[in-house]
C-alpha cells in the first residue's frame, strides 16, 4: 500500500498535467551567504503568458569574535513576483532549435542584506518594479534562457548597487531536462542551481 | 643519478598513453578566447585543447589574468574520455599556477599586493558533457590541493576550468560558451567541426 501511494505521488510529479504548463522548483546557492529558495511559474497550457514567484532566504556566516558570531538567516525572505509573456520566434521542426522571445514585468521586495539584523522600519523602501526581456533557445533536452532584467526603486540609496541583479531572476540560465517531468538548471544569479518539476 | 619529479611525470605520461595507433598524432580540438567584464572581476584569457587521434586522451592549457596587477595564471590539464552517443565522461587532472592578492590587511580589495611566491597547486575532477544538435552542457566538478609557493588552501575550483559551461554552435566551427568559473564567456573555434555545422 505504501509503495502504491509513493508511486502515485511520484507519478503525479513526473506525468505532465494537461491544463496548465509551468514548473515548481527549489533553488540553492552555496558559499557565504548560502541562499535557498522556492520558485514557481505557471499559466494556461496554450496561452503565451506565465505568472511566476520566487522567494529566497540567505544565511550569513558572521565573523567569529563579533557579538553576533555564527549564522544568521535573512528574515523575512526576498520575494519577486512577475508575469512573463513569450511567443515562438521560430517554431521548431525536426532537429532544429526552437526560439522563444518575450518580456516580463513584476515587482521585487528584497530587504537590504546589510540591515537584516535590525527591524525593518520602512518595508516599502525595499519594493521596486522589475522589467526585463526573455529569450529561450531549446535543442533536445537542453535549453538556454537569457533574461536581462532590472529592478528600480524610488528610494535613491536602495536604488544603488546591484539593481541589475536585485530581483533574483537569473540573467543567464542553462537547463537540462533529465526526465519528462524533471529538470535541473544552472544560473548566473543568487540562485545558482535549481531542481524543478515541470509540466508542459 | 638524480631524477627530478617532472622527468618522472613525463615518463609516466608516456607510459599512460602507450601504445598509440600508428596513425596517431595531435589534433587541435579548439582555441578559445575567454573573458569576463566588470570592474575588479574583469578577466581575459586564452585556452587550447588537444586530443590524440585514435586515442581517448586529451589535454589542454589556459592562461588568464585573475586580477589586475597580479600577473597571469596558467593551467595545464590532461584526461581520458569515455564517449557515448550524446554523453561523454572525462576523468581529468592538472596543475595550476594562480597568483593571489593578499587579503585582510589592505585598504580595499584590488589594492592588495600579490602574495609571493605565487601558489602552485594540483587539481583533479571529472567532466560530464551532454550534447544536443544546437547546445551542449558540461559539468566539471573539481578539487584543488596546494603544492607550493605561498600556498592557498584546499578548495573547490581555482583551476580555471569552469564548473558549468553551456555551448552554442554558431556555424563555421565557431562556438560561443557561457560558463560559471574564472571567466564567464568564450568565443571558440573548433577546426574539426567546421564541416559538421548545419
Amino acid at each position: 500500500m505504501r509503495r502504491a501511494v509513493a508511486a502515485a505521488i511520484l507519478a503525479a510529479f513526473l506525468v505532465p498535467t494537461p491544463a496548465f504548463a509551468g514548473s515548481l522548483g527549489v533553488t540553492y546557492k552555496p558559499l557565504n551567504p548560502d541562499t535557498v529558495g522556492v520558485e514557481a511559474e505557471s499559466g494556461p497550457l496554450l496561452a503565451g503568458w506565465r505568472l511566476g514567484a520566487l522567494a529566497q532566504v540567505q544565511r550569513y556566516e558572521l565573523a567569529t569574535g563579533t557579538p553576533s558570531a555564527g549564522h544568521i538567516w535573512q528574515v523575512p525572505p526576498a520575494v519577486t513576483l512577475w508575469g512573463r509573456h513569450v511567443a515562438d520566434a521560430a517554431p521548431a521542426h525536426g532537429l532544429a532549435p526552437s526560439h522563444e522571445l518575450g518580456w516580463l514585468a513584476g515587482v521585487n521586495w528584497n530587504p537590504d542584506s546589510a540591515e537584516i539584523d535590525v527591524p525593518l522600519a520602512d518595508p516599502w523602501r525595499y519594493v521596486g518594479p522589475v522589467v526585463g526581456v526573455s529569450y529561450t533557445l531549446r535543442s533536445g533536452d537542453l535549453w538556454l534562457r537569457l533574461t536581462p532584467n532590472a529592478t528600480f526603486s524610488p528610494d535613491p540609496p536602495y536604488r544603488e548597487g546591484t539593481w541589475w541583479m536585485k530581483s533574483g531572476i537569473p540573467w543567464a540560465e542553462a537547463g537540462w531536462r533529465l526526465a519528462p517531468g524533471f529538470e535541473v538548471s544552472f544560473r548566473a544569479s543568487q540562485t545558482f542551481v535549481r531542481a524543478a518539476w515541470v509540466f508542459d | 643519478m638524480r631524477v627530478s619529479w617532472w622527468s618522472g611525470a613525463i615518463v609516466a605520461a608516456g607510459l599512460a598513453t602507450w601504445p598509440l595507433p600508428a596513425s596517431a598524432g595531435p589534433v587541435l580540438e579548439r582555441v578559445s578566447l575567454a573573458g569576463s567584464l566588470g570592474g575588479q572581476n574583469g578577466r581575459g584569457g586564452l585556452e587550447t585543447e588537444l586530443s590524440w587521434a585514435g586515442s581517448p586522451f586529451r589535454g589542454g592549457g589556459l592562461v588568464w589574468n585573475p586580477l589586475f596587477g597580479t600577473g597571469f595564471a596558467a593551467t595545464a590539464w590532461g584526461g581520458r574520455t569515455w564517449a557515448m552517443e550524446k554523453d561523454a565522461f572525462t576523468l581529468l587532472g592538472g596543475v595550476t599556477h594562480y597568483p593571489q592578492t593578499g587579503v585582510g590587511t589592505c585598504a580595499a580589495v584590488g589594492m592588495c599586493p600579490p602574495v609571493t611566491p605565487a601558489p602552485l597547486g594540483a587539481f583533479a575532477g571529472m567532466a560530464y558533457r551532454h550534447t544536443e544538435p544546437y547546445l551542449w552542457l558540461q559539468i566539471t566538478p573539481q578539487f584543488y590541493l596546494p603544492l607550493g609557493g605561498r600556498a592557498y588552501f584546499p578548495t573547490w575550483g581555482m583551476s580555471g576550468l569552469p564548473w558549468v559551461e553551456l555551448g552554442v554552435p554558431l556555424g563555421e566551427g565557431l562556438e560561443m560558451t557561457l560558463r560559471m568559473g574564472e571567466t564567464l564567456a568564450t568565443l571558440t573555434y573548433r577546426p574539426g567541426s567546421r564541416r559538421d555545422q548545419p
